[in-house]
């Protein structure tokens, strides 16, 4: 599933850490979660979306098969 | 259902429970006439704590020292204890077998497998009524 975290946070001059602390999450997870090696669960998901002021599906984007 | 670390694990719990392990082994090995090993393997237990105290920046020595970590984190250790049961469910099967094939009786094997088995079983029954 890719996304458009990483696009969104550095719009906001933010690091890794910065957004991990927001979240409430790891630096870790961002990083997992921007290169698409982790899909966030649905809470988390909707977190991240109302944090860049988005709806979830303009962050993230189902690959269609 | 909460995504957070909520710091929760305590820094110390898994650090200190190694060292009690250790001396336990240490007093159990060494009454026994075997100081030396004993020695041994109490510090062993003191490195691995010495470890998991030091390097705490490391994302896994901080989840193999207890942390419990987001949501990630809390996955990765499912699917660490997914993989270590499934190992040590065909290890204890494999020393089952080959006791028996040697004319044994398959024990303590048997019992160990048992209690594994029940408790993989059970679990999946309660976790799957409660949804």
């Amino acid at each position: 599933m890719r996304n458009d975290v990483r696009e969104l946070r550095l719009t906001r001059g933010l690091s890794q850490g910065d957004l991990g602390k927001v979240l409430g999450v790891s630096r870790q997870t961002v990083n997992a979660i921007e290169t698409g090696r982790y899909s966030p669960s649905l809470p988390l998901a909707i977190t991240l979306a109302r944090f860049f002021e988005r709806a979830v599906e303009e962050v993230f984007h189902v690959d269609q098969e | 259902m909460s995504t957070k670390n909520d710091g929760k694990g305590g820094r110390w719990l898994v650090p200190v429970t190694s060292v009690v392990g250790g001396l336990a082994m240490f007093l159990a090995v060494g009454l026994n006439g075997d100081w030396v090993l004993g020695s041994l393997l109490l510090g062993i237990m003191v490195v691995y704590a010495a470890v998991l105290l030091l390097f705490r920046r490391s994302e896994s020595v901080a989840l193999l020292g207890g942390d419990e970590g987001d949501e990630r984190q809390r996955t990765l250790r499912l699917r660490a204890s997914d993989f270590g049961f499934s190992v040590l469910a065909v290890f204890c099967v494999g020393g089952f077998v080959v006791d028996l094939a040697r004319g044994g009786d398959g024990m303590p094997w048997a019992v160990i497998c048992g209690v594994g088995g029940a408790s993989f079983a059970g679990a999946l029954i309660v976790l799957s009524r409660r949804g």
